[in-house]
């Protein structure tokens, strides 16, 4: 009896031995493939998903893309589900919690530089250049340096773990224009004093006979303030930073430029005072419904906002170079604001690789020429296409894209708390000061104390 | 059952043996237990949705946590130094500021409108009928929504209520985006919404409330404020204060309304504990932080009940 039952044990101990080893084997060989999927191969060695899920704000963009993403279905065979939300922090809430839980979906995402340091940083996003490096998976006539470099160093970061990577590539590059009416003002002005007295004789508190309302609007929201003021600052001769990403932005020339920028409102009166809230849509109404005769406003929409049949003002609008500071030997200096909308992918994909091919259609010539003239007033940000007189003689929504483009900046991309400086402390400081809450001086500050401290405790300083 | 109360019956009589069958055992372990099993999923269900949450904001409040080492789960332990950020920010203290405020005018204003149209229309059924569907209408309306509404009728340029001024020859306001009015009118759209909830709760106590008393006390001579004052009042207690602590509660945590109105603006104007907390977890990406906050505000709650449940089973005591 002892002899059977010592026999079993040593039998079953065997057994477990076995079962152990084989399916350490199998772990093995599911996590070496796993590697292998990730980092080499074609597309065959990953699975071929049913469907791609896109995350995309509801907007002309996504509008653009809806009307030809039956081009992408019938390349690859692979459904698209889109996952909308509106524009703006919605959309930013969603996306970033769907990501910050570790959800595999969205596969595909549509985000713009400000968030690019969050998300990379976080180690959300699949950096880029290894699939752009795999020879089996890339389109050879992909051209990746057809993209404007400005554009592409938008889209890198240094990761979790400091190595500087691609993790967006470019979709398409929006800027500011001075939108003005030209029934109302025939010469735009072209520098923020000229701006200044152009909306002072369109504000009815001021000249009684004035057409319009207001004179002109600005973007005071929170998360919208920054962009604008951007603009002056810059070309005030300020900065945000310096090399060293020392604070620069309560400098003696950014506090004059914000007092230029908010004195719209809380000295001249020449703006609506609901400008505190104002974001993008509300200049755009601003300018349909005749509230003022010029505005700062981002270039999406501008096949829209320029129809007739879709603008009671859509034939009298014009556009021309925002305004600047004139310098000492002449020149005006100007400097428009760019914001990029790119496309990543999620690090928590399983279809990684397929996702990637989504990203690579959509940035492709061939996806952004057909998507492009779909949304209205998005223009895609390959020198090719830019270049490509036929194109914009056939979608003629996008004047002035190269001499913007030459003088534009965009928000700083150099380190991952870009977004906590810009949503917690910047914005929320320029909104206190718009507000009348705070002096400008003060607002600046304080926001400069706290965005030191932050970058101190990050390990930015020593 | 039966065997249950055969064995007790049993014992009674001085037999001191156990359940002799398995059976009889099995009847006395369910007997026993049969209530536990039964609440079971309940109190799991009550434990994962409430305990946990509560349990791992307790423990990310005392770590570093931000989204870029979440999902990493590097976030060193930083025991007590996010209480001592939170204390230290001037921002709590003004945010704090604004709650105490935003809670005590929405919640007294609530109170003294509800409570004077319910003794108002106490005894008018005519009037309760006609009155009833309208004032509940703002009740099913949900929070965002109520908002939303609100936001189209005061916004500044094409808002209703400024193009009603224009029209009776008044001045037009900015109400939303002005640093004095914007928190007045946040407090008064909140009364809107509550009033209802209050108001019906209230005359309720008022319906079940035994006419004797007052009759009495009219019969000796007392007039109308004197019965409202020495008589309604007094027995309507019990339910004031409940009303009282759960519109106290809300109006403290309330979010969404404020947020679709001024998100806290202008400026910080209208950023009360909960607006702060949402910027704290969400622009400034401080998690840890935010979920110190969220500990510090469950404290303030909690003593808030604490007080007013007091006060409640005192009165039910007198």
């Amino acid at each position: 009896m002892g002899r059977h039952l010592s026999l079993l044990i040593r039998r079953a101990s065997l057994l477990a031995l076995l079962l152990a080893t084989g399916l350490s084997m199998v772990c093995g060989l599911a996590a070496l493939s796993a590697a292998a999927a990730g980092s080499g191969g074609g597309l065959s060695a990953e699975p071929k998903p049913a469907e791609l899920r896109v995350a995309m704000y509801v907007s002309s963009h996504y509008q653009g893309i809806e009307k030809v993403i039956g081009r992408f279905t019938q390349k690859t065979g692979i459904k698209v589900v889109f996952e909308t939300s509106p524009q703006g922090e919605p959309y930013y809430k969603k996306v970033s919690s769907s990501l910050l839980a570790g959800q595999a979906t969205p596969d595909v995402l549509f985000f713009n530089d400000g968030m690019l340091s969050e998300f990379a940083g976080s180690g959300w996003l699949e950096p880029l250049d290894q699939f752009l490096a795999n020879k089996e998976l890339a389109d050879p006539t992909y051209d990746i340096n057809d993209f404007l470099p400005v554009l592409l160093q938008a889209g890198r970061l240094a990761g979790p773990d400091g190595k500087r990577q691609l993790y967006g590539l470019p979709n398409e590059v929006s800027s500011f224009y001075l939108w003005y009416r030209t029934d109302l003002i025939t010469n735009p002005p072209q520098t923020w004093d000229e701006y200044l007295e152009v909306a002072k004789k369109f504000t009815q508190s001021v000249n009684p006979n004035s057409p319009t309302k207001y004179g002109t609007v600005l973007e005071g929201a929170a998360n919208t303030a920054v962009k604008e003021w951007l603009m002056w600052l810059w070309s005030f001769g300020g900065d945000l930073f310096d090399q060293q990403l020392k604070v620069t932005f309560n400098s003696p020339q950014a506090k004059k430029s914000l007092a230029a920028n908010f004195d719209l409102l809380l000295k001249y009166k020449v703006v609506p005072p609901g400008v505190i809230k104002y974001g993008h849509p509300d200049i755009t109404n601003a300018l349909k419904t005749s509230l003022v005769p010029m505005a700062l406003k981002w270039t999406s929409g501008y096949r829209d906002i320029t129809d007739p049949t879709k603008s009671p003002v859509g034939n009298k609008l014009a556009v021309s170079l925002v305004p600047g500071v004139r310098q000492a030997n002449g020149p005006i200096k100007r400097v428009p604001f760019v914001q990029q909308w790119m496309w990543g992918v999620n690090a928590n994909s399983k279809y990684k690789k397929h996702a990637f091919k989504f990203v690579e259609h959509w940035t492709s010539k061939e996806g952004l020429k057909a998507w492009g003239p779909e949304t209205g007033g998005v223009t895609p940000g390959r020198k090719s296409i830019l270049n490509d007189k036929t194109y914009f003689a056939e979608n003629p929504y996008y004047p002035l894209h190269a001499e913007t483009l030459a003088l534009a900046r965009g928000v700083p991309n150099n380190f991952k708390e870009w977004s906590q400086v810009h949503d917690a402390i910047l914005g929320p400081a320029l909104n206190e000061a718009v507000a009348g809450q705070k002096p400008y001086d003060q607002a600046l500050d304080e926001a400069a104390r706290s965005t030191e401290k932050l970058l101190r405790d990050a390990g930015y300083y020593k | 059952m039966a065997v249950v109360r055969e064995w007790t019956a049993r014992q009674t009589q001085g037999d001191v043996t156990g359940p002799a069958t398995a059976g009889e055992r099995l009847s006395v372990w369910l007997d026993r237990w049969l209530g536990w099993i039964m609440l079971a999923p309940s109190l799991l269900l009550l434990l994962a949705l409430t305990t946990y949450p509560t349990l791992f904001s307790l423990v990310n409040s005392v770590r570093d946590l931000t989204p870029f080492n979440f999902r990493a789960g590097t976030a060193p332990f930083i025991g007590l130094r996010n209480y001592v950020r939170i204390f230290q920010d001037p921002s709590f203290w003004w945010s704090a500021w604004i709650s105490l405020i935003f809670v005590f005018a929405t919640v007294g204003l609530t109170f003294l409108i509800a409570l004077s149209l319910a003794l108002a229309i106490e005894r008018d059924q005519i009037l309760q009928k006609i009155l009833s569907p309208i004032l509940l209408l703002p009740l099913m309306a949900t929070p965002t929504v109520v908002g939303l509404i609100w936001n189209l009728l005061l916004t500044t340029d094409h808002g209703v209520v400024n193009y009603l001024m224009s029209v009776a020859g008044l001045p037009q306001f900015d109400w939303l985006n002005t640093q004095e009015l914007a928190l007045v009118m946040v407090v008064l759209v909140d009364v809107w919404q509550h009033v209802p909830f209050m108001f019906f709760a209230l005359l309720a106590g008022l319906s079940v409330m035994s006419a004797e008393p007052t009759e009495a006390a009219r019969i000796d001579g007392a007039n109308w404020w004197q019965v409202q004052r020495y008589i309604t009042l007094p027995l309507l207690t019990p339910i004031i204060l409940v009303v009282v602590l759960f519109r106290m509660i809300g109006a403290f945590n309330t979010f969404d309304m404020i947020y679709i109105l001024t998100q806290g603006g202008p400026g910080t104007a209208t950023q009360t504990l909960s607006i702060f907390l949402y910027h704290t977890a969400f622009r400034a990406k401080q998690m840890g932080m935010a979920a110190a906050l969220s500990t510090v505000m469950l404290l303030i709650v909690g003593m808030m009940t604490f007080v007013l449940i007091r006060r409640l089973y005192r009165t039910g005591e007198s």
